[in-house]
């Protein structure tokens, strides 16, 4: 719809300054700058190499079984691990996105400019905190109060399915979802806020001339306007609570089990490789390796789709 | 307040005994103490079109936006004076600033139909926010006043299609449709044709002509061929001393434009400032 009137230069290389630099000078920098270039392509290529050829073993003999096994050493299986990061990140997803829903709403619509102010800040503090940090605080404060309340709470809501209040140790699926939420709740929080925030003002004027009151401009234009944006938001959320693994480590109880009562430990691909690295022999370390790429490719493919929406929701927002 | 009216020149409408739909008195904007206008005295006669005219500044928009409360919004914002509609206080307590806003309608001065609503959707979208559920009803106000906006042959067979598909000036009549729907009393126009070309304009001028059988008009436009094509009255705003807008003149748009009775609206009007 809109014509660019201004040429962007394809490659910066002579846009940069008012005139060429001196042939000398030019051959220097360039060379520095190629070297650079070269140096990150053969890293990158390297990095995906070694992973690939030491986990070929394992493609080769077993590709079946890695994927949809469930023991570990002989056939190496890595259902529990696949399952365990899906459940772990899609539960965390569901916590993060209802609780970061409401704040990154209340941030832009409700609360009163100073009180933005300090909850945005509280929300880059979150996002700065290693994850280690989270971890221990999984395994020291979270823990203990979820054992002696938390989890006989959801027994006493008749939850079976989760597992029993009385057999749980501590560390669980459920635990390290909600330490998991908590880590992903900030970068949900600002990309959402950045979303919703981008919603044209005349839109929201539109509504109110219609006689919308507050709540219907919030249900009914703002977040479907900004819906594949805060798909995107949840998506990439998603790829950092799939691939997060020291918190997760601390928090799961790491144990090579499809665990479906989430009161009890289980284990992730990450935690895994993290945790079975230590004693691991040559034939360990390959399907460690092919647990990797597994992930590889799942974070990938998260981080695709958050990049498709977040692509889609600009696209949506320049034809308003 | 009597030595002020001595020195402006308004007429009103009631006076000639023309029915009226809003009456300003004494309205003033600021934002954070600063005025922005004041001095709005005028009657807007009912089913007439009432344009604001004046240098970009002088508060033409600012005054249109206090008479369906959009200043509510914003922090700092203040409207005093009154602002009655059909003699109802539109600040008081016998009207909801919802109840306002659907019977004083509003066309903004970028065609802004909801982006992810079909152009049925976007028609009944009013009626949706109130409440309104029956599909039949639903359905008929959608027809009548994507009708009544000139843009139901164009589109009857394609309501289902997303709003943003139609062109500029069809978004545009597609917000005076969903504004139309809630059947207001008033509808207040930001500069509605300036972001489309001539002849979408001049499509939507023909239509406020119609329209205005219905409902009242309050236009505010740069374009001064556009004014005195299309209204009735006309209110001349401009920047005082200290760069807030007042209003200069009220009247017919006709002794407006050949008979002012203030130098400078005659001075705007032959385009020798502004
Ligand atoms: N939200 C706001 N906060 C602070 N000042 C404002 C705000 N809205 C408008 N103003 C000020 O009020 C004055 C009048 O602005 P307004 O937009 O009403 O002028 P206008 O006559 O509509 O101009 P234009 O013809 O350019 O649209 C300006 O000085 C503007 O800076
Ligand atoms: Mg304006």
């Amino acid at each position: 719809m809109t014509t660019n009137t201004v040429q962007v230069p394809r490659s910066r290389r002579f846009a940069v300054g008012d005139s060429k630099p001196p042939t000398a000078e030019r051959s220097w920098y360039t060379y520095v700058l190629a070297a650079a270039w070269i140096l990150f392509l053969g890293v990158s290529g390297l990095f995906f190499w070694s992973i690939v050829s030491k986990s070929l073993p394992v493609w080769q003999k077993q590709a079946g079984t890695i994927i949809t096994g469930t023991g570990w050493g002989g056939p190496y299986g890595g259902l529990p691990m696949i399952i365990g990061t899906l459940q772990t990140s899609l539960i965390a997803l569901v916590i993060a996105v209802v609780v970061g829903l409401g704040t990154a709403i209340s941030i832009v619509f409700l609360i009163p400019a100073r009180l933005r102010l300090i909850t945005a800040t509280i929300v880059e503090l979150l996002a700065a905190i290693p994850s280690i940090v989270y971890g221990v605080w999984g395994l020291l404060v979270l823990s203990p109060w979820m054992l002696a309340h938390f989890y006989p709470f959801l027994d006493s809501l008749g939850l079976t399915f989760l597992g029993s209040s009385n057999i749980a140790t501590g560390p669980s699926i459920l635990l390290a979802s909600i330490v998991l939420a908590v880590m992903i709740l900030p970068i949900f929080v600002s990309i959402t806020r950045e979303v919703i925030s981008a919603v044209p003002q005349d839109l929201i004027e539109a509504s109110l001339s219609l006689g919308a009151t507050r709540w219907q401009v919030i249900s009914k234009t703002v977040l479907p306007t900004a819906r594949i944006g805060i798909m995107g938001a949840a998506f990439l959320a998603l790829a950092r609570a799939t691939g997060e693994t020291v918190a997760v480590a601390l928090t799961i109880g790491t144990i090579s089990k499809v665990q479906w009562h989430f009161f009890y430990p289980g284990t992730t691909i990450a935690s895994w490789i993290a945790t079975a690295f230590g004693e691991a022999n040559s034939n360990d370390i390959q399907a460690l390796m092919a647990l990797g790429v597994i992930l590889m490719v799942i974070s990938l493919g998260v981080s695709l789709i958050s990049r498709w929406f977040i692509a889609r929701q600009r696209k949506i927002l320049a034809k308003v | 307040m009597t030595d002020d009216l001595t020195t402006k020149t308004t007429t009103t409408a009631s006076s000639s005994g023309v029915k009226v739909a809003m009456q300003l008195k004494d309205v003033a904007v600021s934002f954070n103490g600063r005025t922005a206008v004041r001095d709005a005295t005028f009657d807007v006669a009912a089913n007439r079109v009432t344009s604001m005219i004046g240098p970009s500044g002088s508060g033409k928009t600012t005054l249109l936006r206090a008479l369906n409360r959009l200043h509510d919004l914003t922090p700092g914002a203040k409207v005093t004076g009154k602002i009655l509609l059909e003699g109802v206080d539109i600040y008081g307590p016998d009207l909801t600033v919802t109840e306002l806003r659907t019977r004083v309608g509003m066309v903004f001065q970028r065609p802004n139909p909801f982006p992810t609503m079909s152009i049925y959707e976007n028609a009944v979208s009013g009626l949706r926010f109130n409440g309104i559920k029956k599909k039949s009803l639903l359905d008929e106000a959608a027809e009548e006043s994507l009708r009544a906006a000139a843009l139901w042959e164009s589109v009857e067979n394609r309501l289902n299609v997303a709003a943003s598909n139609l062109s500029g000036g069809e978004q545009q009549r597609l917000c005076i449709a969903r504004a139309l729907a809630l059947k207001p009393e008033v509808l207040l126009m930001d500069e509605p044709t300036s972001a489309l070309d001539p002849i979408a304009t001049l499509r939507i001028e023909e239509l406020m002509s119609t329209l205005k059988q219905q409902v009242t008009i309050i236009i505010v436009t740069h374009n001064m061929q556009q004014a005195s094509r299309i209204s009735d009255d006309c209110a001349f705003l401009l920047m005082g001393e200290d760069r807030a807008g007042e209003l200069i003149e009220f009247n017919t748009t006709e002794k407006i434009f050949n008979s002012p009775i203030d130098s400078r609206t005659l001075d705007y009007t032959l385009g020798r400032f502004g």
